[in-house]
């Protein structure tokens, strides 16, 4: 009785071994919403502004605090990519210097005084009014960032395009135009009983 | 072999795994990997607890295979299963006993059925948006997003169960063909002081990714991915890291068509929408803690339109889904809130085979109780 017990066990076990084999191998293909934009500009309003998304920037997920994010593909070498990012933050958004360090901190750079950043900052007008925006560029690693501030009412909002060096200067154009295309909307508010 | 034969052998076999002291160890093992599973929950989560001493065939204590709580419960499944047949034929005394066993076979059957079919996340949706996903607690998937029809991005999607070092992943909807090199379930990305050469891609040219041992909370796991891309041409051939929750740039591109490669929770799709209208807070007074808070939402199935609240002690239950307000997020944009979707076909089976239980119990007990009273009252006249 013993070895018919044991022989029970044995085919049991073998049983559950084969059985316990590894997670499910499934391919699903399916559509799903627009979350990627193709070639064309688009009209875009999230968040209580209103802003332009260039042609080939292709959207990802935003993220909590960010209100879309894009990628920018160089298209001589589609290996070489960088990220852009459109945000909105209360006040001034904390500041022009230390934001600067933190981004020149992001591509690897160290902090600068407040008199370099100003002899550093651009100009140029847009719908809000004006844009001040920043290139800093590691030329070590050839990463960068370009990143525009637009004063709103109560608010500041900011465009940041980081990555390759090569993708920062081909896509510089429609990083201003996309910055100079930010303006603040009306905000529908709504009450909690 | 004659039939004869065959039911004899059956009969044999049957009897001997219809042995009682199966059952008295079975149950006597499950009572250890209770107790081990509960005290290795401290030390490596509920969720690990569970998948190692629960949810497995083979525990290894070391370098020494035990039984897990997946084969402990089968055998002890056969053995009630042999029981009911073998060993109890005359139903008309055997009634109660029979159906408790019944009860108690078909709490194993409910809990199999939840073992494979249960899914359970979170679906997070933003005031004013709908969802028509939830995201899997525990599961990740690798997606590669096709970016070029207009209207829609083309997902194709790679269960868990591919992402082994040494698989190759091969799709008519991918005109290229990827081979995993190396699955974390959980890993840090360190950004590299210069980017690296060779024929590292997208994020792995800045980033590099290394194993972490497995977080106590689950759902605080990153799991990252390193794969091999070949076939794509010589500029986008290479190996690649794609890291959960971490959107940073990268693209596959053939033939001017964007494919953008990402690992994220896995989703299970839900055959209507949840469209969050409003969220609602309430705080205890003078503070900003919350005392309660409830989600407003339309149900979207096809033409119905149907408003329903979730709250913390009213979930939602439709089409087999269960929805319940787990959480929120403020301090963003809009208002967010985080409801905890489970769908279990088995839910049901815990109160059947209670019920029935008691049934097959309370049967055996009044078809005995004239015996005992029988018997009682020899022993009162037997008495001095």
């Amino acid at each position: 009785m013993h070895f018919h017990f044991l022989k029970f066990l044995v085919i049991s076990l073998t049983v559950t071994v084969f059985a316990a084999c590894g997670d499910k191998q499934e391919v699903t293909v399916q559509k799903s919403g627009k979350r990627h934009m193709g070639q064309q500009s688009a009209e875009v309003s999230r968040g209580g502004i209103s802003w332009t998304t260039p042609a080939g920037w292709v959207e990802q997920t935003a993220g909590q605090m960010r209100l879309a994010t894009y990628m920018v593909a160089d298209k001589e070498n589609q290996a070489n990519t960088a990220e852009a990012m459109v945000v909105l933050l209360g006040g001034d958004g904390g500041g022009l210097v230390a934001n600067v360090n933190r981004w020149r901190g992001q591509v690897g750079l160290k902090p600068v005084s407040a008199g370099e950043i100003k002899k550093s900052s651009q100009s140029t007008k847009g719908k809000a009014g004006q844009v001040l925006w920043f290139r800093i560029i590691n030329k070590k690693m050839n990463r960068g960032i370009l990143v525009s501030i637009i004063p709103l009412p109560n608010r500041t909002a900011f465009v940041k395009l980081i990555g390759h060096a090569d993708v920062l200067s081909k896509n510089e154009e429609k990083f201003l135009e996309l910055s100079k295309s930010v303006e603040g909307v009306s905000q529908k508010g709504h009450d909690h009983p | 072999m004659s039939p004869n034969t065959i039911l004899e052998q059956l009969k044999k076999y049957g009897e001997i795994i219809a042995d009682i002291r199966i059952f008295f160890f079975t149950a006597l093992w499950l009572m250890v990997l209770t107790v081990a599973g509960t005290l290795a929950q401290r030390y490596v989560g509920l969720y690990q607890a569970q998948m190692n001493y629960f949810s497995s065939f083979i525990m290894w204590a070391g370098p020494i295979p035990l039984p897990g709580g997946y084969f402990t419960m089968t055998v002890m499944f056969f053995n009630l299963l042999a029981t009911v047949i073998f060993k109890l034929p005359r139903w008309r005394i055997h009634l109660g006993v029979i159906i408790t066993h019944i009860g108690a076979l078909l709490l194993l059957i409910g809990g199999v059925l939840t073992a494979v079919y249960s899914v359970e996340g979170n679906m997070v949706i933003d005031e004013g948006k709908s969802a028509d996903f939830f995201s899997d607690y525990h599961r990740v998937e690798l997606v590669f997003t096709d970016t070029s029809p207009k209207d829609f991005d083309q997902e194709i999607i790679f269960s868990q169960g591919w992402l082994e070092p040494g698989k190759k992943i091969q799709n008519s909807s991918l005109p290229f063909q990827v081979e995993i090199l190396n699955f974390y379930q959980n890993c840090t990305a360190r950004q590299l002081s210069t980017p690296a050469t060779g024929d590292l891609r997208g994020m792995a040219r800045f980033f590099s990714i290394s194993e972490l041992p497995p977080a106590k909370e689950d759902n605080t796991n990153r799991s990252c991915v390193e794969y091999r891309v070949s076939g794509a041409g010589p500029q986008m051939d290479g190996r690649y890291i794609s890291v959960e929750f971490v959107d940073q740039p990268q693209l596959i591109s053939v033939n001017n068509v964007a494919y953008v490669p990402t690992i994220r929770s896995a989703r299970h799709h839900v055959p209507f929408e949840i469209q969050l209208i409003d969220f609602q807070k309430k705080n205890y007074a003078g503070t900003q803690m919350a005392s309660g808070y409830k989600s407003v939402v339309n149900i979207i199935d096809g033409q119905l339109r149907q408003r329903v609240e979730i709250s913390m002690n009213q979930p939602l239950r439709y089409k087999g889904y269960t929805f319940y307000q787990s959480s929120f997020r403020e301090g963003g944009i809009q208002e967010t809130t985080v409801l905890s979707v489970v769908k279990n076909v088995g839910r049901h089976f815990p109160y059947i085979s209670s019920i029935i239980m008691t049934i097959g119990l309370l049967i055996h007990l009044l078809m005995h109780l004239p015996k005992l009273f029988r018997d009682e009252g020899e022993n009162k006249n037997d008495s001095p």
